[in-house]
């Protein structure tokens, strides 16, 4: 079993197809408004800053591979009855890259630093400095979760074979 | 094809699929956007603006751009280090400043909102004393065109002496007025007014039009919206 035949044996059904795409859509929209790409007061407007075309690239792919890691783990989950520990790949991988949109001098940022006073200073300038290695850290994690996901399927199917 | 190449041409393709995704969102989006500008139409209602004991309109000429018979106010509540503030002055003001500041229509006036520490509230010292030169916009825009990384040092007092000699301030009387935290108080003001009229981060903007309504903007958003609220608010 190859990469294109896991891949063909989750997303031939329908459902996992739109699955990934509402995912993916989901925290596209949920990126673009965090970093500030995308706003919905006083108007409806999307608008990517020339200095900010890496970062918004950085975010569409995370948001594309969030919807096909999540898609291939539900698929395990409920096909294959285990796949709780490859979830902490992806949740990792979105937390990280919703918090890089969210710590900056957004209200959720102002918030930490009120709450937590110095560290929240600490927490909200590093992962505002280093907002894009921390994106690149958080499509690093979601690719080892899919490689993850396709070798355990790929290992779960072979095993079911060998039984059969 | 071997397990390893196999494995190094799905994560390419992975990656191409979607940075490909990517700039085919970044067409569509921005095709869109020019598209709807027309059609835009702003989902918030102004509302009273708050007293003057709240938000002085007449308060620190210094740090104020434009007519003070304009008719309509933005006040910018911001801080120094922040990026997104950074975006603002140096991609959307300069906008504002052509289109309705030169032109008599706006007064912007920019509140310090200091989120970051003490280095924050030494940029905004500078900008304040120098202001007691009329330099005010000088340093605001010396500060952010040379903004660096969130507490790097970039805004330590020698670096802040610095910018100060870079837009040929009196030295003796910068440095008194700065290390003498002159605008302190000021500054704790702004800060005061801010967190009263509900801002919660940088940029946020107060725009006051000469009904006495005001409308929050929040987010370095673009000129589009800034000339939609401006076009309807001197219209009206």
């Amino acid at each position: 079993m190859n990469n294109a035949s896991v891949m063909q044996m989750v997303f031939s059904q329908k459902g996992y197809i739109a699955l990934a795409i509402t995912i993916s859509a989901g925290f596209f929209l949920l990126f673009s408004t965090l970093d500030e790409y995308l706003f919905f007061s006083p108007i409806v407007i999307f608008h990517i800053p020339q200095d900010s075309i890496a970062n918004f690239s950085l975010s569409v792919a995370i948001s594309v591979l969030l919807g096909i890691v999540i898609s291939m783990n539900l698929y395990m989950l409920k096909r294959m009855q285990f796949g709780w520990r490859q979830s902490r790949y992806w949740l990792s991988g979105s937390f990280i890259a919703s918090a890089t949109g969210a710590c900056g001098c957004t209200s959720l940022g102002f918030a930490i630093i009120s709450t937590f006073g110095g560290a929240g200073i600490l927490a909200t300038s590093f992962v505002t400095n280093y907002q894009l290695p921390l994106k690149i850290a958080s499509l690093a994690i979601l690719i080892a979760a899919y490689y993850s996901l396709r070798k355990n399927m790929i290992k779960n199917c072979t095993n079911r074979k060998d039984y059969s | 094809m071997s397990k390893i190449s196999r494995k190094g041409f799905a994560i390419a393709a992975i990656i191409v699929g979607a940075v490909g995704i990517g700039i085919g969102a970044y067409s569509i989006a921005t095709v869109a956007s020019t598209l709807d500008r027309s059609k835009t139409e702003l989902n918030r209602e102004w509302i009273l603006a708050p007293p003057e004991d709240v938000l002085d309109l007449a308060f620190d000429k210094p740090a104020s751009l434009g007519s003070i018979s304009a008719p309509v106010t933005i006040f910018e509540f911001g801080d120094y280090q922040c990026p997104n503030c950074q975006r603002f002055a140096t991609q959307v003001k300069p906008l504002i400043v052509k289109n309705y500041v030169d032109r008599g229509n706006v007064r912007l006036v920019f509140k310090d909102f200091v989120i970051y520490g003490s280095d924050s509230v030494n940029g905004a010292l500078a900008a304040h004393c120098a202001g007691d030169q009329g330099r005010f916009w000088d340093m605001h825009d010396l500060m952010y065109s040379n903004q660096e990384a969130i507490n790097s040092g970039w805004l330590s007092t020698d670096n802040i002496r610095r910018f100060a000699s870079e837009i040929d301030l009196d030295a003796e009387q910068f440095d008194s007025c700065f290390n003498n935290k002159k605008y302190a108080e000021k500054i704790t003001k702004n800060v005061n007014e801010g967190k009263t009229l509900g801002v919660d981060g940088t940029p946020t903007f107060i725009i006051i039009d000469s009904n006495g309504e005001m409308m929050t903007v929040r987010g370095a958003q673009p000129f589009g919206t800034f000339k939609e609220i401006l076009d309807k608010a001197l219209e009206g």
